[in-house]
């Protein structure tokens, strides 16, 4: 009798026991592991915005955790924000690059790029920004703010895809890129 | 580095005014055909400016503000009406849909003037004392008081890019397009439809011509741009100017779906609802 529950109270020790995770993680080594979205399918939860492109027939979804694309033929992508995960306040095609600029609720300000489903350039506004557009045929968007005034930005590239919206100068490059255009 | 400010876009370079006490910006929009020229910036109070690029100044700006533009749109309640860049649309904050005639040609001075066309309220069919089953609202004067309604969220417009090729054409009365207004329902409504509003162009022109009395509650009393304007007017088969698409929960946005290689041909509406509805409506009785 006192044997079988000696042997009780172990198995119970036993089944109770903490795993001691740190050692676990030593014992196994560093692990390389890169969590990333690959495809999402189903309902758009927390939509908050549309876009519509006619050329190609592209519906663009703003969504919390980037924009939804639905394609005519019933492909479906989800081109992710890497940051600015919080509702989207608008979505829109750039037109003659095969982008879409997405802005957020809290100002984020996410450049997606159609062909590579990949974000370009992903920035956090200084200023409260209430509206952005991106300029056809050109890598510069211009931003609204709420303190009235109108800014432009550019996408510049960053190492692994790890692109930024740079505020530009109205003078410089981005009047000699307008005034190229406009020849 | 700021671009352009408030002060700026309506040419008061020497102004006072600070950025604390200036509208927000609700919409910057390219002009259709000059994008790389001209952008509209739309302001929270309804100011409107059309500002050069090149040349850095405002092009044209409006001389008055009948009400403001509701801010947290994102740019969705200013819309230019097809590829002319001669008309904008734009949603306010009193529920009023009214388009903009937008000067073409911009000399060096004086700055020209963004005049209004026509409004309308698409929510009015629900309004007013006397409404009609086939949503003609009798928004006159004799009614009493006039109703309330919500802001107008968003919009989506679409058109014919010269106004030359009507989308259906019964009896002179051609459709040129639409607009798709998420809001403006009446103040204490249970419901907030997406509307269609169909509109048709008017070969008169001048002041508040091809406007329908029925949805005018205040008469234009700028001067209309020259040329064609657009006016909201009743086209459907049964006369009703507005048509409200099915309601599955609160509107969040909409989109017009055009034709391919059309695109001021509308064949449906898309409209998002809370939850993450998402409904495409046939349209194709407008057509």
């Amino acid at each position: 009798m006192f044997k079988l529950t000696k042997l009780t109270k172990a198995v119970t020790e036993a089944l109770n026991a903490v795993p001691n995770v740190d050692e676990l993680a030593k014992s196994m080594g560093a692990m390389e592991v890169d969590p990333r979205v690959v495809s999402e399918h189903g309902g758009v939860h927390s939509a908050t915005c549309l876009a519509y492109e006619p050329t190609q027939r592209i519906l663009a979804v703003g969504v919390d955790t980037g924009v939804k694309i639905i394609c005519a033929d019933g492909a479906e992508a989800l081109l992710a924000t890497p940051t600015h995960v919080e509702p989207a306040r608008s979505v829109e095609f750039i037109a003659g690059v095969g982008r879409i600029v997405r802005l957020s609720s809290e100002s984020g300000i996410d450049v997606l790029d159609l062909h590579s489903q990949r974000c370009l350039a992903s920035t956090r506004w200084m200023k409260d920004a209430t509206c952005v557009v991106g300029l056809r045929d050109s890598p510069f968007v211009m931003v609204g703010e709420s303190t009235g005034c109108v800014r432009v930005a550019a996408v510049q590239h960053g190492p692994d895809g790890a692109g930024t919206l740079a505020p530009r100068s109205y003078k410089g490059e981005f009047i000699c890129f307008i005034s190229r255009m406009g020849n | 580095m700021c671009t352009v400010t408030h002060a700026a876009a309506f040419g008061r370079i020497d102004s006072s005014e600070s950025t604390s006490n200036a509208p927000a910006v609700v919409a910057i929009k390219p002009q259709p055909g000059a994008e790389s020229t001209n952008i509209l910036i739309a302001y929270e109070d309804g100011s409107m400016s059309l500002w050069d690029l090149h040349a850095r100044r405002p092009a044209a700006t409006t001389r008055v503000k009948l009400c403001g533009i509701f801010a947290e749109s994102g740019g969705g309640c200013v819309q230019w009406l097809g590829a002319s860049g001669r008309s904008v649309v734009v949603a306010h904050d009193d529920g009023r849909l009214v388009t903009y005639g937008v000067p073409t040609v911009y000399p060096k001075a004086p700055v020209l003037a963004i005049v209004v066309t026509s409004q309308c309220f698409p929510g009015g069919s629900e309004g007013g004392g006397n409404c009609t089953m086939d949503g003609n609202a009798e928004l006159t004067e004799e009614d009493g008081p006039a109703p309330a309604f919500e802001p107008l969220r968003r919009i989506c417009a679409v058109a014919s890019g010269r106004f030359v090729s009507p989308v259906r054409s019964d009896g002179g009365a051609s459709v040129q397009g639409a607009v798709l207004c998420v809001g403006g329902e009446v103040v204490g409504a249970g419901m907030d439809p997406a509307r269609a509003v169909p509109f048709k162009v008017s070969e008169s022109g001048g002041e508040s011509a091809g406007l329908n009395p029925s949805l005018v509650r205040t008469a234009v009393s700028a001067p209309s741009a020259p040329g064609s304007a657009p006016s909201f007017a009743p086209v459907g088969p049964d006369a009703s100017p507005m048509h409200s698409l099915p309601w599955f929960g609160p509107v969040l946005d909409g989109v017009l779906i055009t034709r391919v290689g059309r695109p001021e041909c509308v064949t449906a509406a898309c409209v998002l609802s809370e939850g993450g509805q998402i409904h495409v409506h046939d349209l194709r009785s407008l057509g």
